[in-house]
């Protein structure tokens, strides 16, 4: 498909302040462990959600080069990258029986370095032609991975890969509360779906940067608000996760339908469409 | 298990898959997603104006593996409250249809206002009018799929979760659905004022059907025509796939039914080869002629 080819349009946020967003979210999941059992996993979850944007704006930067119907192949393809470093930095950290606290930073470089390393094959075996194909997909794996670290930490209430007792509350770990329930797969899927979908939603020659960002936000939360669900039985904070998650999704959402409205061609309730003179 | 109780299970899960791979198919036509998706894109760029419903969330896998995957979890969580497995798969496939009408109200926001310069309006009863039935065929879909999951856990006792579980035949749903059924819309339906038969030119590409018999075409019209075909047709393949897979190594065990599975699919080669030449013998090539006519 040809409507985007040729690079981003107008760019109203620069990328080094979305990148700002995405390290800022890394830093909230750091807050998981010393914030208690209900502001923890909150923290851990809006950490995701701004990491879900940082990824959605680099999926806007990277498939603007025409990838058409590529893009929710590539949001496929850096949530893949996503899971094995994530699983693999916070596992990692459990099996070298290192400090829990270094997984989520384990996860994120890994991520990204694989990210880096299938951009760099794209580029010199399959010969993609996308100037920031290497940066793009490295920003985008290591933006996943947070993505699910947040929600996994959400879901288990600490980011430890093995079950943890911290002042005196039983945390399950991130093993038996995400990978043995095999909610993974659903963070796999739903994560993909919130990074990639703002973009693919949004594409067309009159897409708009914050238009696109204001979806992405909706996305991030209504994903939020699932992950509140499914911690019903491992968080104290499921519902609180699952509120906030409501609200903000539901503001997201009013300002990316009124901000359609606003950019439409026309806006109708009924009738039929205009109709042009002949030429 | 003994084989009267694995085959009754198999056929359960055929029954389910079948149900829902028509669904699915629905589901999509109602949407224009994948194969009509570009042809419904491209039309107010080459002046066609049209009230067809744009939904483009991602690829079916995508979308329907995150449906099922939602349905899945929650009906994961549910189970232990004692509402039993019924309830549990139906208040998960309810919040998945929630999930769903969003993403399909987003994205048909979206492509409309992505590319307004074509001067197509925004039609808001377009949005209203079809959102019941996307999220109503999805309902079904999730909930048969994530049946089908759950007799898998439980009843043939499958080693994975059920999330898990739901997530994959959300994603084989999704790729059965939009390669068999969609063609029916994108080839058929989507370019009706040209001859059967005619393919789809290059000239032609983005002057889709616009008009219903009466007043404008909306995707309501779309699905009621692809309802006949298109949707069976492709229940009974997913139906098919499902049962026969399931069906081979319960009733010849492991080895046997890898051999068996082979076997079938050396058939199912056979009755395609069959099926073309039949429609060559029958129909014959494709006359450059009549097009010049036009």
């Amino acid at each position: 498909m040809s409507v985007a080819a040729g690079g981003p349009g107008g760019v109203a946020i620069s990328p080094a302040k979305i990148l700002g967003l995405g390290l800022l979210g890394l830093i909230l999941i750091y807050t998981t462990p010393f914030l208690g059992p209900v502001f923890g996993p909150l923290l851990a979850a809006i950490g995701a959600v701004l990491a879900i944007i940082w990824g959605a704006d680099t999926i806007r930067r990277v498939a603007s080069y025409g990838l058409g119907t590529g893009v929710p192949s590539i949001g496929y393809m850096s949530l893949a990258i996503a899971i094995v470093g994530s699983i693999a930095g916070i596992a990692g950290a459990s099996v070298l029986k290192l400090d829990p606290l270094l997984g989520p930073i384990f996860g994120f470089i890994l991520a990204v370095v694989l990210g880096a390393i299938v951009a760099v094959l794209c580029k010199t075996l399959l010969k993609m032609k996308i100037p920031i194909l290497i940066r793009g997909t490295a920003e985008l794996s290591g933006a996943a991975a947070l993505s699910v670290i947040g929600f996994s930490a959400a879901i288990a209430g600490t980011f430890s890969f093995a079950p943890i007792i911290v002042g005196g509350t039983l945390y399950l770990g991130i093993e038996q509360a995400v990978i043995s329930t095999g909610f993974i797969a659903l963070l796999f899927i739903l994560n993909t779906m919130a990074i990639q979908h703002p973009f693919n939603a949004c594409l067309g020659p009159d897409e708009d940067q914050v238009r696109t960002l204001k979806l992405s936000v909706a996305t991030g939360f209504i994903a939020m608000a699932i992950v509140g669900l499914l911690s019903v039985y491992t968080s104290k904070a499921w519902w609180l996760v699952t509120l906030i998650g409501a609200i903000a999704w539901f503001i997201a959402i009013r300002e990316f339908i009124d901000a359609s409205k606003e950019s439409a061609a026309s806006v109708k309730w009924t009738g039929l469409w205009p109709k042009h003179e002949e030429e | 298990m003994d084989i009267v109780t694995g085959l009754a299970v198999v056929s359960l899960m055929g029954a389910a898959a079948t149900i829902a791979g028509a669904a699915e198919d629905l589901e999509s036509d109602i949407g224009s997603m994948s194969n009509p998706n570009s042809q419904v894109q491209l039309a107010p760029q080459m002046g066609n104006l049209h009230r067809i419903f744009n939904k483009a969330v991602s690829g079916e896998p995508v979308a329907f593996g995150t449906w099922a995957g939602i349905a899945g979890s929650v009906a994961l969580i549910l189970l232990p409250t004692g509402f039993g497995p019924l309830f549990s798969i139906a208040t998960g496939a309810f919040i998945a249809a929630l999930v769903h009408a969003v993403f399909a109200t987003t994205s048909h926001l979206g492509r409309t206002t992505g590319s307004s310069r074509f001067e197509q309006p925004l039609f808001l009863d377009v949005v209203t009018q079809h959102l019941g039935p996307i999220a109503a065929h999805g309902f079904i879909v999730t909930f048969c799929m994530v049946g089908l999951s759950y007799l898998m856990w439980t009843a043939l006792g499958h080693p994975f979760p059920l999330p898990m579980l739901a997530v994959m035949w959300g994603i084989t749903i999704g790729a059965v659905g939009s390669s068999t059924g969609d063609v029916h819309y994108g080839a058929e339906r989507e370019y009706q004022q040209y001859p059967f038969g005619a393919g789809i030119p290059v000239a032609i590409h983005g002057d889709i059907t616009r008009m219903a018999e009466l007043g404008a075409r909306n995707s309501i019209d779309v699905v009621n025509f692809c309802a006949k075909y298109g949707g069976p047709l492709t229940g009974f393949c997913f139906g098919l796939i499902v049962f026969l897979s399931f069906w081979t190594t319960i009733v010849f065990g492991a080895t046997g039914g890898v051999i068996a599975g082979i076997v079938i699919i050396l058939l199912l080669i056979y009755l395609n080869l069959r099926i073309e030449i039949f429609a060559r013998e029958n129909y014959g090539e494709y006359k450059q002629e009549k097009m010049e006519e036009l």
